[in-house]
C-alpha cells in the first residue's frame, strides 16, 4: 500500500521509457515524425555493430574508465593514508577536499576549458611559457582526451578518498597496532592488513565509479563536445549526437540499449554485493 | 612524532591548495571583466562586481535560475513524498516481493541518463511536456525517486519495532503510524535525502539540454551558453557558475556527516 504509489511513478518514468526505447530500437523512427515508424527488426543493431565510430567511442569509453578510475583509486588511497592520523587542521582540509566532488559537472568542464585556453588560461599560458606542448590543448586530438581524463581525475579522486578514508577509520585500530608491535613494515601493513580488510569497500567504490563513468556527459559536452575529430566522443556523447544531431533516434536507441545493458550488469553486481554485505 | 605531524600538515596543505585551484579560478574570474580575462592573461586581478551585475540583469539567466529552483524543489518534494512512503513500506512490511523490489529499485537508479533521454524526448513531445518546467521535474524524478528510496531504507530499518507495536496497540492506523511516528523519527534521513535530491537536480545538465527550450532552460544551460559563438564571456560565465556553486558548497559543507552515506547510495550524476 505504501510502496504502490512510488511503484506507479517509477514504472511511468523509468521502466516504461526503457521499454519504449527498446521498441524504438526495432523501428526506423527518426527525430522528426515524418511518417509512422516501420518495424525493421535487428537492422539498427547490426548497423551499430558495423559502425566504426561506435567501436571508436566504445574504445574511448573503455580507456577513459581504464585510466581515470585506477588513478583516482590510487591517489585517493594514498591521501587517505596521509589523513589516517590526526594532525592540526585535518578536519577542515578533509571537508575542503569534498568540494570538487559536488561541483556542477558543467562548471567543472567549463573551468578546465578556461584554464586550458592557450593565450589567457592559467594552465594554457603556463605551458606556453615553458614552451611545452601544443598551443591549443583542447583542439589537439592527442591531448584533448588526456585533459578530459585529467578533469575527471581532479573531480573524482576525492570521492575515492572519502570512501576509503571512511573505511579505514572504521577499521579497528588494534589490527594496525598489533602489526606494528610485530614489526611489520609500512608496506607490509598496507598489503597484508589494509588491502584485505578494505577490499569490499574498494570494490564498491570502483563499481560505483564505473557505472558513473558510463554516464559521463556534461563535462565532456562543454569541454570538447566530443571533438576534435571525435577524439573525446565517449559513448553517451556518441548516442546523443546520433539522436539529436543526425536525428537517428531509432539507431541511437539501439546503441543506448547496449549502454544500458552494461550499466545494469555492473549495478546488478554492485547491488548483489551490497545485499551480501547486509546479510553478513 | 611532532615532526611527522607537521610534515603531514604541510603535505596536505599543498595537496588541498592544488586541488582547489580550479575552484579558485572560477571564483576569481567571476570578479573580472570578460575583456580583461582574454586581454590581460590569468594573473591580472583587479576585482570588480561588473560580471555579477551583468549576469543578474540578464533576464535569461534570472529566468533560468528561477527554473532551476522550481525544478529542483518540485522534483525533490515529489521524490521525498513518494520515496519515504515506499521506503517505509519496503522495510516495515515483510513481503517476499519486497526483496525483489528493493533489488529492482537499487538497480534502477543506475540507468544512464542518455538511455532515458531519447524516449523522454519523444514521449514528452507527444504529451506536450517538452519545454516545460514540469517536464524537467518529471525527468529529474526518474533518478531522484529511486535514490531517495535507497537512501532512506537503512534509516527506516534502524527504528526499533517497539514504537510500531506500541502505536498499533493504541489503535493507530498504518498511515498514521507512518506519518506520526516514523516520518518524524526518520527526519534526519529525510532531510539528507531531500538535500541530495535537490543537489542532483540542481547540477543536472543532460535532460535540461535535451528536454528544455527557451521557456524552461535551467541555469547550467545558460551558464554554458555564455561561451557564445564569437566571443567567450568568461567573466559572466564564471559569475553565473559561482552563483550556482553557492548552494552546492553550502550543502556540501553543511551535511558533511552524511556525505559518505549519500555517496554510497549512488548519489552521483554526470
Amino acid at each position: 500500500m505504501f510502496v504502490f504509489p512510488a511503484l506507479i511513478v517509477i514504472f511511468a518514468i523509468s521502466i516504461y521509457p526503457v521499454i519504449f526505447s527498446l521498441y524504438l530500437s526495432f523501428t526506423d523512427r527518426t527525430l522528426l515524425y515524418l511518417r509512422a515508424p516501420k518495424f525493421v527488426g535487428f537492422s539498427n543493431y547490426s548497423n551499430v555493430v558495423s559502425d566504426k565510430l561506435f567501436w571508436h567511442s566504445l574504445k574511448l569509453q573503455l580507456s577513459f574508465m581504464l585510466f581515470a578510475i585506477p588513478l583516482e583509486l590510487f591517489v585517493g588511497f594514498l591521501v587517505a593514508l596521509l589523513f589516517l592520523k590526526d594532525f592540526p587542521l585535518c578536519r577542515l582540509l578533509r571537508s575542503l577536499l569534498m568540494l570538487p566532488v559536488f561541483i556542477l559537472p558543467v562548471v567543472s568542464g567549463l573551468t578546465w576549458r578556461l584554464m586550458l585556453q592557450p593565450g589567457y588560461g592559467l594552465l594554457g599560458s603556463f605551458f606556453n611559457s615553458i614552451s611545452l606542448g601544443p598551443k591549443s590543448w583542447l583542439a589537439d586530438t592527442k591531448y584533448a582526451f588526456v585533459t578530459v581524463v585529467l578533469q575527471d581525475i581532479w573531480r573524482m579522486w576525492p570521492f575515492m578518498f572519502m570512501i576509503i578514508y571512511a573505511g579505514l577509520s572504521s577499521l579497528p585500530s588494534e589490527y594496525l597496532e598489533a602489526a606494528q608491535i610485530d614489526g611489520a613494515k609500512f608496506w607490509q601493513q598496507i598489503f597484508h592488513i589494509i588491502f584485505p580488510l578494505l577490499r569490499s569497500v574498494m570494490t564498491m567504490a570502483v563499481l560505483l565509479r564505473m557505472i558513473d563513468a558510463l554516464r559521463v556527459f556534461s563535462e565532456v559536452y562543454v569541454m570538447t563536445y566530443g571533438g576534435p575529430a571525435n577524439a573525446t566522443l565517449l559513448l553517451p556523447l556518441y548516442i546523443h549526437k546520433q539522436a539529436f544531431e543526425f536525428g537517428k533516434v531509432a539507431y541511437a536507441s539501439a546503441a543506448s540499449v547496449f549502454l544500458l545493458a552494461v550499466s545494469l550488469a555492473l549495478s546488478f553486481y554492485l547491488v548483489r554485493a551490497s545485499f551480501r554485505g547486509e546479510v553478513s | 612524532m611532532k615532526k611527522a605531524k607537521s610534515l603531514r600538515l604541510i603535505l596536505c596543505l599543498i595537496l588541498v591548495a592544488i586541488e582547489l585551484v580550479p575552484i579558485g579560478v572560477v571564483i576569481t574570474n567571476s570578479f573580472k571583466r570578460d575583456i580583461d580575462i582574454w586581454a590581460r592573461g590569468p594573473f591580472y586581478f583587479k576585482p570588480t562586481p561588473k560580471s555579477y551585475s551583468a549576469v543578474l540583469e540578464n533576464s535569461d539567466f534570472r529566468l533560468a535560475l528561477k527554473n532551476s529552483l522550481i525544478v529542483a524543489t518540485s522534483s525533490m518534494a515529489v521524490s521525498v513524498f513518494f520515496g519515504s512512503m515506499a521506503s517505509f513500506g519496503l522495510v516495515r512490511f515483510r513481503f517476499r516481493i519486497n526483496t525483489f523490489l528493493i533489488f529492482l529499485i537499487l538497480m534502477l537508479r543506475m540507468i544512464p541518463q542518455i538511455t532515458l533521454a531519447l524516449p523522454f524526448y519523444i514521449l514528452f513531445r507527444n504529451l506536450g511536456l517538452k519545454d516545460t518546467v514540469m517536464g524537467l521535474a518529471v525527468a529529474h524524478t526518474s533518478f531522484n525517486l529511486p535514490y531517495v528510496i535507497a537512501l532512506l531504507l537503512p534509516f527506516f530499518a534502524s527504528i526499533p519495532k517497539e514504537y510500531e507495536e506500541a502505536a498499533r496497540v493504541d489503535g493507530c492506523k498504518p498511515f498514521s503510524i507512518y506519518w506520526r511516528i516514523f516520518f518524524p523519527l526518520a527526519a534526519p534521513g529525510i532531510v539528507v535525502a531531500a538535500v541530495f535530491a535537490f543537489l542532483m537536480s540542481w547540477n543536472e545538465f543532460l535532460y535540461a539540454l535535451v528536454l528544455s527550450g527557451p521557456r524552461s532552460k535551467t541555469a547550467p544551460i545558460v551558464v554554458n551558453a555564455f561561451l557564445g559563438q564569437y566571443a567567450p564571456l568568461w567573466g559572466q560565465l564564471s559569475a553565473g557558475a559561482t552563483i550556482m556553486l553557492i548552494p552546492v558548497f553550502a550543502i556540501t559543507l553543511g551535511f558533511q556527516k552524511y556525505i559518505i552515506k549519500g555517496l554510497s547510495s549512488g548519489g552521483l550524476k554526470g
